[in-house]
């Protein structure tokens, strides 16, 4: 189960920790 | 991103892409491979500046993180902040060097949800940068007379 709920549409969570989160945003379309 | 910032990360866009810019770090994946762009012969690397020597990482002590005062506007960046004001720094289009603007706390509510008021204020009381350093001859002629005698304060009585 996730611990950090709400993650902006933008963003991908990549790993999670109870200490950190690691996240990645793709570039927007050109 | 450290844990503790996730919430504020969450509810507050300006924050989170104020933290993107500051360090973020561009990677390229197969589905977001490196462009290049060829103009006139020469080639040029689709990069955003700086990106990809960023860190990537948002570090524990990351000033503001937990302030009274979020939702920051996009145009402005936070200089300081206490209980009883935030002083901003700003930049013009008119390629002044921008300005300073301190918010009174009990005004920040409506300084960031109210668009047009913030312009007028903006307008009313913003102080340039210049005024710093150059001669009232020199801001006369580039910016008018006027420009001299704005405090950079809004007062509480704006309220």
């Amino acid at each position: 189960m996730k611990k950090y709920r709400g993650c902006p549409e933008e963003y991908e969570v990549l790993k999670e920790t109870h200490l950190s989160i690691e996240l990645f945003r793709a570039a927007p379309p050109k | 991103m450290p844990a503790q910032f996730w919430p504020r990360f969450v509810f507050d866009e300006e924050w989170r892409n104020e933290l993107f810019a500051i360090y973020g770090k561009t990677v390229y994946t197969e589905k977001y491979p490196k462009k290049t762009v060829t103009l006139g012969g020469r080639v040029f690397n689709d990069k955003v500046q700086d990106s990809e020597s960023r860190t990537g990482i948002v570090p524990e002590d990351f000033k503001y993180a937990f302030t009274k005062f979020p939702d920051c506007p996009r145009d402005y960046s936070k200089h300081s902040e206490n209980d009883k004001e935030i002083k901003l720094g700003f930049y013009y289009l008119d390629l002044s060097d921008g300005g300073h603007l301190t918010v009174p706390a009990v005004l920040w509510d409506r300084f960031v949800t109210d668009k047009k008021w913030r312009s007028e204020m903006l307008l009313k009381y913003a102080r340039l940068v210049e005024l710093d350093y150059k001669s009232p001859e020199e801001i006369i002629k580039r910016f008018g007379e006027k420009e001299l005698y704005k405090t950079g304060i809004i007062p509480e009585s704006e309220y």
